[in-house]
């Protein structure tokens, strides 16, 4: 009883998690609909068998179930079979008389069944005769259908469905063997019914890989989704592999210890601890490795690749810094572990006309230079293909009958040199990668890989490009920098120049009054002052600033003075709630940042206009905020164009507002903006306060204002 | 006898400020080294020219501020004669700069002479001496 239940409890939990695995993505797919129902019914059969077994009784249902379970899987093979024999009227009338003839047959057993339903055991009812015939009418019914199927699968698709065949088959013959020994002895045979659970459990694993194995074997279009990882197929194998190996070795080590006399403990534990060594060195393997994972994708899966799994590979050799292996490094990389190849010569496009090897990584130094018309870079570029030098060496008119194509000595005469793999940025070609041979995919190049190493290419590019673009960027702003700093050395020795000159010049017709000396000696200071300062600047010390603390109202007090001096209007309105409110920069600068915007809102505003300048504090943030009546500015305007240098509406430089968000974002602020055309503006600045001075709680704070705050 | 011109020099560069009202002759030399200041002399002395730097506080590098004081100065007093004198090399900014109303524009570095000339013909056209 005890067998009984194992073995038909393995079978229910099987059968049920097909038919569960059946019943998830679509439904609309009329054999993964049938093998689902098979796979349940089945379930719900081994599981009446394995309660009946333990608890008794359901022996009726049992018997039901049973029929009714060979009728679903009868339906799903007739339901196969028209698949296999194509869709036509007359197959179809010829599936719906099969299937309804087999039905009646079915049915009639099971009233039969419950006719003779009259208690005892089940074997003994079961051995019925006419049920029994019955019975292994059923099974020799399944074993033709299941013939004519294998004969009617293409040869395509023989390989991905014959697990499915063998699986079913499996259990028809089982099932056939059973009852014929029954109906000779007139009884059913305890042990092999015992053992026909673990047949049917055992056969779910094979219908499984034929479900993964061919994906379209359910009608050609609708697929069934089954995810099995490549990296547990691989572990699998690997381990399953190593437990056959460890029993050898087992069986080997005994053997050892046996025959070995007085040696054999000793020299059965060298055995064993050479045959572990052995075994661990082969798994550490990169070749062993790439083997098995070559091995398993060609067996195993419908497709080379697990292309998720690859493109993550790609993207993330790409994007992770890895030591100081620069990106064009790690783009050699990204498209040599695809397909395991040891290393490889990035090849660039130059300005000069041609295209130069720019890195390697494992490859022989060289130094190559490819004219850019050259027949290769050609190639390349017009039709976009991997090549394979294995295929050009055998077969040159496969790539020539394309376009001309000589492969260069520099390439040729590398041995170990197999694919060239074109780097295509926007149907330009930048650049490509040559590969070094695989011996894992030895002779096992094609379309699947081809296909990912160009899209691989294309990414690669990709990165290459924006990586270069990033460095035109750094040298353009290096570049900005020195000729702002020639542009302000000028300004500077223009002054002085005019300076002394003047000096010299009027020292003709004054220098003899001691007023004139007395103010030259005061220019020449002066001049003598602008080449420190000068120097200072050049020596890259001129950032310096003499930061101190201050209170901002005041210095906001003393700005607007500044700014109403001269009669400007509107005169702004200073509003500070907090008198104390303290912050740490160079009062100067800030002085010269803050009168810049309260111009700037002079400018934009009508004398009758106003102006309001508020101080408060939030937080460990002093916040500005300087408020006109204005013309106001587009939200256009405010994103493209205020804080862009040299754009301005007043027709000058239009440098003020950039250098303003430059300093505050210095000091660890914020400069934020709202503007409304027609109604004004608010330019809103966050100082960090003096008295606070973590700066990862600035950060945490100036975050919030981010997500409430228009920030430009 | 008659009274000189009056001439505004405004550049924040005390020597070149000093300088030029030494160098400079025939003219009555007032200076100014801020937008507040030079509106503050135009208003207080009326001067018939001016000298105007465009490099000046808080644009020391750029034109704003120079140009803003232009615009400050010929909003007062339109009739004033304005030479623009600016370390800039941009054509772009002598060609604005006229348009905005200057007399002439003048490339530093100064050269007292040539400066002389530009200022006392400038004084002759507005005056029909």
């Amino acid at each position: 009883m005890y067998v009984e239940i194992v073995s038909f409890g393995i079978s229910t939990v099987l059968f049920l998690i097909l038919g569960l695995v059946m019943l998830t993505g679509r439904r609309d797919n009329l054999p993964k609909t049938t093998l689902a129902v098979a796979s349940l019914v089945s379930a719900v059969w081994s599981g009446s068998v394995t309660y009946q077994s333990y608890y008794g009784g359901l022996l009726s249902f049992t018997l039901l179930l049973e029929l009714l379970r060979s009728l679903s899987w009868f339906a799903f093979l007739l339901v196969m079979l028209r698949t296999a024999y194509k869709s036509t009227d007359q197959v179809n009338k010829n599936f719906r008389l099969t299937f309804a003839g087999l039905s009646v047959f079915i049915v009639g057993l099971m009233m039969l069944a419950m006719y003779r339903i009259s208690g005892g055991s089940l074997f003994e009812f079961i051995a019925g005769n006419d049920v029994l015939i019955g019975h292994l009418l059923i099974s020799i019914g399944g074993l033709v259908i299941i013939e004519q199927l294998y004969r009617n699968t293409s040869e395509e698709q023989r390989w991905g469905l014959k697990y499915l065949w063998i699986a079913i088959g499996a259990m028809f013959a089982y099932d056939f063997y059973l009852y014929s020994d029954a109906f000779l002895f007139q009884r059913i045979d305890n042990e092999f019914w015992n053992a026909r659970g673990f047949i049917h459990a055992m056969v779910v694993p094979l219908i499984g890989i034929a479900i993964k194995r061919e994906m379209q074997w359910s009608l050609g279009e609708e697929s069934i989704d089954i995810f099995l990882s490549r990296r547990i197929v691989f572990h699998t194998t690997t381990l399953l592999a190593s437990g056959i190996y460890l029993i050898f070795i087992g069986f080997g080590g005994f053997y050892v210890r046996e025959m070995g006399g007085g040696w054999g403990v000793v020299a059965q534990a060298t055995f064993l601890f050479a045959s572990i060594l052995g075994l661990v060195i082969v798994l550490f393997s990169s070749k062993v490795r790439s083997r098995i994972k070559v091995m398993i994708d060609k067996h195993f899966f419908h497709y080379k690749y697990d292309y998720r799994e690859e493109w993550l590979r790609i993207i993330r050799t790409l994007s992770i810094q890895e030591g100081d292996k620069s990106l064009h490094v790690r783009a050699i990389r990204s498209l040599a572990q695809i397909i395991n190849s040891p290393g490889g010569l990035l090849v660039m496009e130059r300005g000069n006309g041609c295209f130069e090897s720019d890195e390697r990584w494992n490859y022989e130094p060289i130094h190559v230079r490819e004219p850019t018309n050259s027949t290769l870079n050609r190639f390349l570029s017009e039709h976009q293909f991997v090549i394979s030098l294995d295929e050009y060496n055998e077969d040159p008119d496969m790539y020539t009958r394309l376009g001309q194509l000589d492969i260069p000595n520099w390439l040729s005469s590398n041995k170990d040199a197999w694919l060239v793999v074109p780097l295509i940025l926007q149907e330009h070609l930048m650049g490509y990668v040559v590969l070094l041979r695989s011996s894992a995919h030895e002779r096992y190049f094609n379309w699947e890989d081809s296909d990912l190493l160009k899209t691989a290419g294309r990414q690669a590019a990709s990165h290459l490009s924006q990586f270069e673009s990033a460095q035109a960027l750094v040298n353009a702003k290096r570049f900005e920098e020195v000729n702002r700093l020639s542009a302000f050395i000028v300004h500077d020795i223009k002054n002085m120049i005019g300076q002394l000159s003047m000096v010299v010049s009027n020292a003709a017709k004054h220098k003899n009054n001691p007023m004139f000396i007395d103010d030259a000696i005061i220019t020449v200071e002066n001049s003598v002052n602008k080449m420190n300062k000068l120097l200072v600047r050049l020596r890259g010390e001129g950032e310096v600033e003499k930061a101190a603390s201050f209170s901002l109202c005041e210095l906001l007090e003393e700005s607007i003075r500044n700014c109403t001096k001269a009669g400007v209007l509107p005169i702004p309105v200073l509003n500070c709630r907090n008198e104390k409110i303290m912050v740490m920069a160079d009062t100067d600068r800030m002085s010269v940042n803050i009168a810049h915007i309260i111009q700037n809102a002079q400018d934009a505003t009508d004398d009758a206009g106003s102006i309001t300048v508020k101080l408060r504090k939030d937080g460990i943030h002093a916040i500005i905020e300087i408020v006109d009546t204005g013309e106001g500015m587009s939200e256009k305007f405010i994103h493209d164009k205020l804080f862009q240098p040299f754009e301005s509406t007043k027709g000058t430089m239009g440098i003020g507002v950039f250098q303003v968000r430059e300093y505050i974002h210095k000091l660890g602020g914020q400069l934020d903006v709202e503007s409304e055309v027609g109604v004004g503006s608010l330019f809103r600045l966050y100082i960090p306060l003096h008295e606070s001075s973590t700066g990862l709680a600035q950060v945490v704070n100036l975050n919030e204002h981010e997500k409430r705050k228009h920030d430009v | 006898m008659m009274s000189k011109p009056k001439l505004l020099i405004v550049d924040d560069d005390e020597g070149i400020r000093t300088q030029l009202k030494w160098g400079i002759e025939g003219f009555d030399i007032i200076t100014a080294d801020s937008r507040e200041k030079a509106i503050e002399q135009i208003e207080a002395h009326r001067p018939q020219l001016v000298t105007l730097d465009l490099g000046l506080p808080p644009d020391v590098e750029g034109t704003s501020e120079g140009f803003a004081i232009l615009a400050a100065i010929l909003e007062r007093e339109p009739s004033t004669t304005v030479v623009v004198v600016s370390a800039s090399e941009k054509d772009v900014n002598s060609v604005k700069a006229v348009e905005k109303g200057a007399f002439a524009f003048y490339a530093k570095p100064v050269d007292i002479e040539s400066l002389q000339k530009i200022l006392d013909s400038a004084y002759l056209s507005i005056s029909g001496e």
